[in-house]
């Protein structure tokens, strides 16, 4: 199925005698070509699994919270004024701008903690210029598939499982005995549409779970059971074809119906959170680490105890219900304390990585959590004091030092500067041109790579926009200095 | 932000601009050719019986309706040969159905019947806890079939739309913007408005504004949600300058739609053609020659999700030349298109599965089950639809295409099925007779009484079957479909092992006070059935 080539083409094209020969000859040639892909990839099974968290947040977060450096500028030209505190350092009086050039107040000060501790980096310029059309839905497809062809391109966590299953010889364990290997705590989600031409086995494809590992997968006996499932199961032969969805969702309930009330177990014990190091900001009464209370927290917690707790679990999506990351009014408002919630959450997430410990022991260093979105935003504040789409924004990326190079870890990659007509809506920041810079879809290109895939651009190259494809994110890149000695 | 506060609310200033095609309504005579062509009434009498039930129920269960096994065929003789009650002039019967609106008493009644009415001492059948929300669903559940029926389904459908979706979700709207999206869309529907009227009335309202929300957000979805171009970013800052005096206050001034007073001035190109106001704008989107396509295309990307690409081009296309000016036109030429109710086989919708089913069964539905369905309230919560990723006019760019089948949504979507309607005999049992019904009292209604008879016919028919023709009767009824012959002999020995089973005459039937207990066990089995969530395919 080609659903959004349809819609786009159809949308696009009008309604002429000529749009059927040109909607199936291209969709046509592109499904020919998307195939051989997994054949082209250069595939060494990792040292290490990793286990990649990939938190997006829709609708587009502003890049301020995490880059301030531009902000006088940004201010002068500015339709609308921006609050004077946040033109100040932390240093002086009520400011907001941290050493690193950070937004206090809007998860900064999370964010200067977790640099400090080496616990995470920032890449502030990730940026858009290939297919830079700033539409929500080219974005968040292209970002979560990994490919700017986003009409032919399955999820990036589909492409992953794709890659892992094609190369299971080379794995230290039989790919059957993965346990919940590809996990969405979103429901559907796009990183995780499948690739009609190459459909994987049930056991590598996306399941979702409830944050708070709700168990929706039990049923209520009747003393027939048994037999009433053994004469589905007779009765369901075809099924897996015809009724392809609803029996892979039964056959799915049968294997997490025990599960996930483990999950729950261990999600609901606070006495299975590590203790801290005296002293530690996030370390309630008890030493142990608590969790701060936000709409975000249900969903990391879950995710990243989940990873903890199943070293199987390989990639697992966290998004939706979020919160919109789509200010267009009001802005400062509301973006300000949805960063500050996102980041404090994401410090006791790191420490619940950094000082957990597996049921069966071994390292949590291989654990990596991502955030980005769809894109960045403009930095005018518009008349609704808000900020449009823009195209460049940052990756906020935790953990994995057991997969990183030296160094990868503990700084702030990328430098900026505003660019647009003042007062005039479309102003922008964009990497200087001495700056370090990637493509979103570099991002997957990481993602594969960490997983063994050594040149993750065949993965990502599409043949109008992206011709060569993306590597990975060079994490050697030296930091920036800090903005304030 | 000091601006020259100009406080028009621009919601009342706005509306009733006319688009091209003037008010008519649905165009007398309209039929879609070609592709898309209607299902005939000769060659839906040309198929069995079965089928024909089958159709009828895809039909009705689209609309989120369904006519039970014992008002399709007369069961008086039981089930191994059932004579058709409905049969022909089926489709054109409910077509015509859909087409007629209710008189204002019967309307009336029902709004009584669904909120009561305390003046007059009359119980409300439904309660509510968000009534935006709630009561759209319990009217097309409990109107009859006519066009005010088809009016709010059509509604609920395009609320739930990226086309007109109220983001009740977002920071900036709430659940007045569901109020006003749905029962303006009723309205319009109700008064025989184009699509293009009620695109260029919608994109003018503080609901669209509070969705889309800086003149930038707002012309750029406009553009992608009704002409379906997504790489129009060069028209976006143009488009925005038109509707640049128009702004969204923030929380503290109530996220109302105002204006500078100062409109633009200059004429600005955008896709093609020069637009001055925001107005200019509105109209262009709602006039260009994309946008019944686009619609379309929506709407068939939804109804056809599991066909070819190439065939529901062809679909759009043929849908299309027959030059639709409605969304009753359009909804209909899917519906009861020969490609939709013979050859498409798609998951159902909870509404359609849940809801389709609660009619064939004659179910009694609970008071608050659309506070369960809709809010995640009460003892109808289990049928949450949030839980299952399909949430009620909440989303801002609308519910999925397709259903959301992932592991989680399917696993509360079936347990919700089977929990709260398959498995709750309670609701089913005297309705589909399998007890006998309670005698009414002096005092019963005319309704009351018809309503006893109803169950204690069905009740005859069912204490006369046999376990085989039972079966038969609980399969039509839930899967809409016979037993097979495995089925009827593992359910039987099932029942047989329970002690539901004795000899009558030579032959098996279900003990006496026992038909519930077996049929809540057959109805579970169903619930295990994966092709139980999918509407079929005939041919």
């Amino acid at each position: 199925m080609k659903r959004r080539t349809f819609i786009k083409s159809v949308g696009a094209l009008g309604f002429t005698a000529s749009l059927p020969a040109m909607f199936s000859n291209e969709s046509l040639i592109k499904q020919v070509s998307a195939a051989p892909a997994l054949n082209e990839v250069n595939f060494v099974a990792p040292q290490v699994m990793p286990q990649v968290i990939n938190v997006f947040l829709y609708g587009g977060p502003s890049e301020l919270a995490g880059n301030l450096t531009n902000i006088d500028d940004i201010n002068g030209n500015s339709q609308n004024p921006y609050p004077r505190n946040l033109l100040r350092a932390a240093t002086e009086e009520n400011g907001r701008i941290t050493r690193n050039g950070l937004w206090s107040d809007a998860g900064g000060d999370a964010m200067e903690d977790m640099l400090a501790s080496g616990d995470m980096t920032i890449y502030r310029t990730v940026n858009r210029r290939r297919n830079n059309t700033r539409a929500h839905r080219p974005s968040i497809f292209s970002c979560l598939t990994g490919n700017l062809d986003i009409d032919n391109s399955p999820g990036m966590g589909t492409t992953l499982a794709a890659v892992l299953y094609k190369n299971r010889a080379s794995l230290n364990k039989p790919i059957d005995q993965f346990v919940l290997p590809f996990v969405s705590f979103e429901g559907a989600s796009t990183a995780f549409i499948s690739d009609p031409n190459n459909p994987l086995p049930l056991g590598m494809r996306s399941i979702s779970l409830d944050q708070r590992f709700d168990n929706p997968y039990s049923r209520g006996n009747n003393r027939f059971d048994e037999a009433l499932e053994k004469l589905a199961a007779q009765m369901s032969v075809g099924a897996d074809t015809r009724y392809e969805k609803a029996f892979a969702g039964f056959k799915t309930r049968r294997s997490l119906e025990q599960l996930i009330d483990g999950f729950s177990t261990t999600l609901n014990d606070s006495g299975s959170l590590p203790v801290l190091p005296e002293g530690d900001v996030d370390a309630g009464d008890d030493g142990r680490l608590q969790y701060p209370n936000t709409r975000y927290t249900d969903r990391i917690k879950a995710a990243v105890t989940l990873a903890i707790a199943n070293p199987d679990s390989l990639f697992i999506t966290v998004g939706g219900g979020l919160g919109g990351w789509d200010d267009h009014n009001s802005a400062i408002e509301e973006y300000t304390g949805r960063m500050q919630a996102l980041m404090t959450t994401l410090r006791a997430a790191t420490k619940h990585i950094k000082y957990g410990t597996r049921p069966g022991g071994g390292s949590t260093g291989n654990i990596i959590i991502n955030v980005f979105g769809d894109f960045g935003r403009n930095v005018n504040l518009n008349n609704s004091m808000g900020w449009d789409h823009g195209n460049n924004q940052n990756l906020y990326t935790f953990g994995g030092a057991d997969l990183r190079p030296a160094n990868a870890l503990g700084k702030i990659v990328g430098k900026t500067e505003r660019f647009g007509s003042s007062k005039q809506n479309r102003q922008f920041t964009k990497p200087t041109d001495d700056s370090y810079e990637f493509e979103p879809t570099a991002i997957a290109a990481t993602v594969y790579s960490y997983f063994g895939v050594q040149n993750p651009e065949v993965l990502t190259r599409d043949s109008r926009y992206s011709l060569q494809g993306e590597t990975a994110i060079d994490e050697t890149v030296a930091g920036e200095p800090p903005m304030f000695a | 932000m000091k601006k020259l506060l100009l406080l028009v609310i621009l919601v009342a200033a706005v509306t009733g601009c006319d688009v091209d095609v003037p008010s008519k309504g649905a165009q007398a005579g309209f039929q879609v050719s070609g592709f898309a062509a209607p299902l005939s009434e000769q060659e839906y009498s040309r198929l069995s019986d079965e089928q024909q039930y089958r159709v009828a129920n895809k039909l009705l269960g689209t609309m989120y309706r369904g006519v039970a096994v014992a008002d399709f065929f007369d069961i008086s003789q039981g089930m191994d040969k059932p004579v058709l009650k409905e049969g022909k002039g089926f489709l054109s019967s409910v077509e015509a159905a859909l087409s007629t609106p209710l008189d204002s008493a019967t309307l009336e009644h029902y709004d009584t019947l669904i909120g009561g009415d305390e003046e007059k001492g009359i119980e409300a059948r439904f309660s509510f806890r968000q009534v935006p929300k709630e009561r759209p669903l319990a009217r097309i559940y409990q109107y009859p079939l006519s066009k005010d029926m088809f009016d709010h389904w059509i509604a609920w459908h395009l609320a739930n739309t990226i086309l007109f979706s109220p983001a009740e979700e977002i920071d900036s709207a709430n659940i007045n913007d569901v109020q006003k999206v749905y029962n303006k869309l009723v309205e319009d529907l109700r008064n025989g408005k184009t699509v293009r009227q009620i695109i260029a009335r919608h994109q003018r309202t503080q609901e669209n504004w509070r969705r889309f929300r800086s003149p930038e957000d707002n012309t750029r979805e406009m553009i992608e949600i009704y002409l379906g171009l997504f790489d129009r970013d060069e028209d976006v800052p143009r488009a925005s300058i038109a509707c640049g005096d128009l702004y969204l206050s923030d929380e503290s001034e109530g996220y109302e739609l105002l204006s500078t007073g100062s409109p633009n001035t200059e004429p600005q190109l955008v896709l093609g053609a020069y637009v001055t106001t925001c107005d200019d704008f509105y109209d262009l989107i709602a006039g260009h020659p994309l946008v019944i396509g686009r619609v379309i295309t929506v709407l068939v990307e939804y109804f056809f999700a599991e066909r070819s690409n190439s065939d529901r081009l062809k679909i759009v296309e043929s849908i299309l030349a027959s030059n639709p000016v409605t969304f009753e036109e359009i909804f209909k030429g899917i519906i009861f298109s020969r490609e939709y109710l013979l050859n498409t086989e798609r998951p159902k919708s909870f509404e359609e599965s849940f809801l389709g089913a609660a009619h064939r069964l004659d179910w009694s539905a609970p008071d608050n089950l659309f506070q369960g369905i809709v809010s995640n309230r009460g003892g109808a919560s289990r049928a949450y639809m949030g839980e299952m990723s399909w949430p009620t006019m909440s989303l801002k760019l609308g519910r999925l295409f397709g259903i959301p089948m992932d592991s989680l949504s399917f696993a509360n979507y079936h347990k919700g099925y089977r929990e709260v309607l398959l498995i709750s005999r309670n609701r089913w049992r005297k309705e589909l007779g399998l007890v006998s019904a309670d005698e009414p009292g002096d005092d019963a209604t005319a309704e009351e009484q018809m309503l006893y008879e109803k169950n204690q016919e069905r009740f005859a028919a069912v204490e006369n079957m046999t376990i085989n023709e039972f079966i038969d009767y609980l399969f039509l009824s839930a899967a809409v479909r016979r037993s097979s012959a495995m089925e009827k002999t593992t359910l039987t020995n099932i029942a047989r092992e329970a002690n539901f089973v004795r000899n009558r005459e030579g032959k098996q039937v279900i003990r006496d006070g026992y038909h519930d207990d077996f049929a809540g066990m057959v109805f579970d089995y169903i619930s295990r059935l994966p092709e139980s969530y999918y509407f079929k395919a005939i041919n």
